[in-house]
């Protein structure tokens, strides 16, 4: 059997907050930031598109002073991006002279359902493997029950096909199916993810991720 | 800004695009159809879903969004789901990519299948002709499939859509499956 306990914010699908920030150094030597570090008031990215940059830097966000900046001017919008702190590290790009760069934040959108508990609360998405029959809570065991109309709650026979017969009933050749009580309620969610993403074109990508940084050959 | 991003299936002959966070394989074109119109398992060759179509959309983008790539669980989708001979979950591709179909067109079927998407009369018109549908096994993160290559610019928006569909072997084993993982990404700043 294979669990996986979820963090009830990896299901409820909000808007993930910002954990760095693009800064960009023109040939020309001109700095452009995505945020005003006086103000913490947000820019557009001078160009989306790939341009001659001598380095491309993503920056995280440390100083509580600036983020509570940030995120005070964002409040004051109808669709605000609010930012936290980070403990990754600034990554810094630096093309050849040349080579065409750009950066870009690369969003995730992950639907899923998964189990909650209604005896512990705990939230988990479940796996059928092969010796699997039941999904069963991996925090206090609970699994969900069944009961025969007859017998009550009974221990079900679980046939590959997805029916669960009364035990008792089966041996005395009357084969009867079993109510489900739902103690694991299956719910939906969703997940977004942001990455964040330097590319020199056609040479290397750069990815960050939550907890790695994946550097792939183009 | 961070653009407000949501996955859409169409349904109708409309169609209607309506934001979505399951989907059920079935046999009606609906995106949330519970336990009713469920597949069916035959007793010879193979029988279909109806296809889904699913796509992004997307408010708020401050300069550019682009690069619309999507990809399922990994892993063998035919042996988790138990679908028997010649069983999959499939997902139409064009000749060339991207993808991505940019002309809707409603899924069909009887009471017993879905019409396979590339079927001759009953197809999908985006794919039937020079397209092909492959194991979505074959899209993983590590190796997307491309649904829409157009930079989109500020505002609000949506991509071409992705095709899929299940396909079910007579020895498939009947009953509710274990949940699959698709998951969508894009490119925006």
């Amino acid at each position: 059997m294979r669990q996986e306990i979820l963090n009830p914010k990896d299901t409820s699908g909000e808007v993930v907050s910002l954990s760095l920030f693009w800064g960009l150094e023109s040939e020309l030597g001109e700095v452009s930031v995505q945020y005003d570090l006086d103000t913490g008031e947000e820019r557009k990215i001078p160009t989306p598109d790939f341009a001659n940059w001598n380095s491309l830097i993503w920056i995280p966000f440390r100083d509580p002073d600036f983020i509570y900046k940030v995120n005070c001017l964002q409040s004051e919008k109808d669709n605000p991006t609010f930012v936290d702190a980070s403990p990754l590290p600034l990554v810094h790009i630096i093309p050849k002279n040349g080579e065409l760069s750009r950066v870009t934040r690369r969003g995730f959108l992950e639907f899923f359902t998964y189990y909650e508990c209604s005896a512990c609360g705990t939230s988990f998405k479940w796996t059928r493997e092969d010796d699997d029959i039941v999904p069963v809570c991996p925090k206090c065991g609970m699994t969900n029950t069944w009961t025969c109309d007859i017998h009550g709650e009974v221990s079900p026979i679980h046939l590959e096909n997805g029916e669960n017969r009364c035990p008792h009933c089966e041996k005395i050749g009357s084969p009867r199916g079993c109510n489900k009580i739902r103690n694991l309620i299956h719910r939906e969610g969703v997940n977004r993810k942001i990455h964040y993403v330097a590319i020199i074109k056609d040479k290397v990508e750069v990815e960050i991720e939550e907890d790695k940084i994946v550097i792939k050959s183009l | 800004m961070v653009a407000t991003v949501n996955v859409q299936e169409g349904n109708g002959s409309g169609p209607t695009w309506s934001n979505i966070t399951n989907g059920r394989y079935c046999l009606t074109d609906s995106k949330d159809p519970g336990t009713s119109f469920p597949c069916i398992v035959p007793v010879s060759g193979v029988a279909r879903s109806f296809w889904k179509s699913h796509r992004l959309s997307w408010s708020g983008v401050g300069t550019q969004l682009s690069n619309i790539k999507w990809f399922g669980p990994g892993g063998t989708v035919k042996n988790t789901w138990e679908l028997g001979t010649g069983g999959d979950v499939v997902v139409a591709k064009k000749a060339t990519g991207p993808h991505g179909c940019d002309t809707y067109q409603q899924a069909t079927g009887t009471e017993t299948t879905g019409h396979d998407i590339m079927d001759s009369t009953n197809g999908h018109a985006c794919y039937k002709t020079s397209g092909s549908v492959v194991s979505i096994d074959t899209y993983t993160s590590a190796n997307p499939l491309d649904v829409d290559n157009t930079v989109y610019g500020s505002g609000s928006g949506s991509s071409k859509h992705v095709v899929t569909q299940v396909v079910i072997g007579y020895d498939a084993v009947q009953g509710d499956k274990t949940d699959i993982t698709f998951t969508f990404q894009y490119d925006e700043i």
